[in-house]
């Protein structure tokens, strides 16, 4: 069993071409190494679980993983930040036209 | 660059899901719009990452992004804490593929990707003389075969 832990250690389980393709599409990048690639592949994996666990703990509901979770924790960790766009906290179409309104007000 | 297709910018929806159900009880669930979130995230953290990588590649006047870009990109980011166990990964890495004939030749990999840095890094055995090392292209293929001969097992 412990044979195969550290099998999986020296190995992805994602997509590496995808990820090349996804690393390539930001301006600039030339050439990646195999080893920059794969250990891009290991951080997401590590990146993943951790939002996962994060949300978790932070949320009242122990067992899933909801949206709502994940925008709590991603607007506040400073970390994180540059995911806030990506995940903005979702509010009810009320407390929108509330804000707008009290905006309205400020600027009069 | 041309834009990518949706389905290429992003990292497959069931294996990022997968990868989240490891963290979680096995009887929880991931709300879909949680997992498509993540799955966004994904490649943002990846492209975040790159970007930083790359910078600092140019900075030193380089052209393809090694490993230490890439973990001095985690650190620089805020993902300190991912530095070590990374390096753990590396090593694995690079003990697994020790192994492999021409095992950098794989399906992503191309010659044009092994420039001097990252080849005088992954390579422990120090074979290549550094006058190979030196030159822009180099042909990989048959060194590892030569140890594996050289090598009796028991």
């Amino acid at each position: 069993m412990a044979e195969k832990q550290t099998e999986k250690d020296g190995q992805c389980v994602l997509p590496l071409s995808r990820i090349r393709t996804i690393m390539k599409s930001s301006p600039d990048v030339g050439s990646i190494s195999h080893e920059a690639l794969f250990l891009t592949g290991k951080a997401t994996e590590m990146f993943v679980k951790n939002l996962a666990t994060i949300s978790r703990e932070k949320s009242k509901d122990k067992m899933n993983v909801n949206y709502k979770d994940l925008a709590e924790v991603v607007n506040s960790d400073d970390v994180l930040q540059f995911l806030q766009d990506i995940i903005p906290r979702k509010i009810k179409a009320r407390e929108y036209l509330e804000k707008l309104e009290d905006e309205d007000e400020d600027s009069s | 660059n041309e834009p990518l297709r949706e389905q290429d910018r992003f990292l497959p929806i069931a294996n990022v899901a997968r990868i989240m159900k490891k963290s979680i009880p096995k009887t929880g669930k991931i709300a879909k719009d949680a997992k498509e979130t993540v799955q966004e995230c994904v490649s943002e953290f990846i492209s975040f990452i790159t970007s930083e990588a790359s910078e600092r590649c140019h900075q030193e006047k380089r052209k393809t992004i090694n490993g230490e870009d890439i973990l001095f990109a985690m650190s620089t980011l805020g993902f300190d804490s991912y530095v070590e166990p990374l390096k753990q990964y590396l090593q694995k890495y690079r003990e697994s593929s020790k192994g492999d004939k021409g095992g950098s030749g794989g399906a992503d990999g191309t010659l044009e990707d092994l420039a001097e840095e990252s080849f005088t890094q992954s390579l422990s055995t120090g074979l290549l003389t550094s006058e190979q090392a030196n030159s822009q292209n180099v042909i990989y293929a048959p060194y590892s075969g030569a140890i594996a001969q050289n090598i009796s097992f028991g």
